[in-house]
């Protein structure tokens, strides 16, 4: 099966998984409530008035994207192997990268819709300008980062009774130094310090290996 | 000598030591139909997930027409059609939406005709736009033998098919699949696990008895080889 082939069979992959998600909200719904309950959580938390808001936003942003992707991305292999479909996906003559590019692409997609929305929601409970170019390049970079290895391990740790529990635990120390760049990165735009472009770059590099490596590991991954 | 669809050597897979498969030896002949029998345990199933390439074996060997199947080719995946214990359906799909997107991997040609006529022919064309999470047992086991057949596999590795089928339902497994007799198509190999045993002598041209992962009794010497 040849390239343009792969990538046609991927399109209509990519589409089965998003027609799949949006039909079965419950990962999605569970995460975007999350996201919404902490941000407003956050925003009471915070003293408005005081102008320290923008130093903290970063974390409060990477916090709340990170545990939306985990509730939303952890379990994106699990229903496809309860129902099988991940086996007659494993038979057919699809490439097995194939199998995990459309699956970490819906969950990117799904997932920045969320994250674009929470920061527009942010912009307003904030006070702050968050809905920048600059700040929505960053965001899908580093959400491209830590999706590629959320995914990956949701297909790993599939296997496991407590699977669940293990995908957080194996997936923080590996996302750490995405993590850290992706807050930097923010703060630096935040703060409109001349400095961000470094960050990004770190997060792109970051995100290169990230995704690479995950590609490469899926097909090893059961 | 019979051109081999199916052939193992020492086939061998153990879990944590213990063999689930023991050295399982079988030669099947193209256009055989052949039974897998055996008792809960006893290693049927795993000899069917190895087969799919869906399991790797930890020693021996196993080939599909030919094919490796420790290589995983595409070649071979395009020549098997598989049914598991487990129905392999999106639950959240019609049948048509799900055949679609297999027909398109498979690169079926004329693949609405092609859909067309198995739904057709599993007597579930009617519930072509309902979501598959509503369908009993025996409903989801008629399209998994339509989706088995969608790209005319060339052998076919069937674990339990009678799964939930009324006797409607097995009328239309035996014409489909049992008996070959599908409408113009060309006999196709059969290696399928049941403890329908009654039922075996109204399909299959031989059978394997398997017992703690050993074959204890088969047929297959004489017609097979």
């Amino acid at each position: 099966m040849n390239l343009s082939t792969q990538l046609q069979i991927g399109g209509k992959l990519l589409n089965a998984n998003l027609k799949q998600a949006w039909r079965d909200k419950t990962n999605w719904i569970t995460a975007g409530m999350f996201a919404v309950t902490a941000l407003l959580l956050y925003s009471f938390a915070f003293n408005l008035t005081t102008g320290l808001v923008r130093n903290l936003l970063p974390g409060v942003i990477w916090t709340v994207f990170l545990f939306s992707g985990i509730f939303a991305t952890g379990q994106s292999f699990q229903h496809d192997r309860q129902n099988g479909i991940l086996d007659a996906l494993k038979i057919s003559p699809i490439h097995p990268m194939t199998i995990y590019i459309a699956k970490t692409l819906a969950n990117i997609l799904m997932l920045l819709l969320i994250e674009f929305a929470l920061l527009l929601g942010a912009t307003i409970l904030f006070s702050e300008p968050l809905f920048t170019p600059q700040l929505l390049l960053i965001v899908t970079i580093g959400t491209i980062g830590y999706t590629a290895l959320s995914t990956l391990l949701s297909a790993i740790n599939l296997d496991q009774n407590n699977g669940g529990l293990l995908l957080p635990v194996l997936a923080l120390p590996l996302l750490v130094p995405l993590l850290i760049a992706s807050v930097e990165a923010t703060s630096a735009s935040l703060q409109q310090e001349a400095g961000t472009a470094p960050w990004i770059l770190l997060l792109s590099l970051f995100t290169i290996w990230s995704t690479a490596i995950a590609t490469l590991m899926f097909p090893l991954a059961d | 000598m019979q051109d081999l669809a199916i052939e193992t050597n020492c086939l061998t897979r153990r879990y944590d030591g213990l063999p689930a498969l023991n050295k399982v030896s079988i030669q099947i002949a193209s256009g055989s139909r052949i039974a897998l029998l055996g008792n809960n345990g006893s290693g049927k199933t795993t000899l069917l997930t190895i087969l799919s390439t869906l399991l790797q074996s930890s020693g021996g060997s196993a080939r599909i027409l030919g094919y490796d199947v420790a290589k995983k080719t595409t070649a071979l995946r395009n020549i098997i059609g598989v049914i598991r214990h487990q129905p392999m359906l999106y639950e959240n799909f019609s049948p048509i939406e799900d055949l679609e997107l297999f027909a398109k991997i498979y690169q079926v040609p004329d693949s609405d005709e092609r859909i067309k006529k198995l739904l057709t022919s599993v007597e579930i064309w009617h519930l072509r736009d309902e979501m598959i999470g509503t369908f009993s047992r025996g409903q989801k086991q008629r399209l998994m033998i339509a989706k088995s057949l969608l790209h005319k596999p060339k052998v076919l590795l069937l674990d339990e098919p009678e799964i939930g089928l009324d006797q409607d339902g097995l009328r239309v497994l035996d014409q489909l699949i049992l008996m070959n007799a599908e409408e113009g198509s060309t006999p196709v190999t059969v290696l399928a696990a049941t403890h329908r045993e009654e039922r075996v002598d109204t399909w299959a041209t031989g059978f394997v008895r398997l017992e703690r992962g050993q074959i204890i009794e088969t047929t297959l010497s004489k017609d097979n080889l």
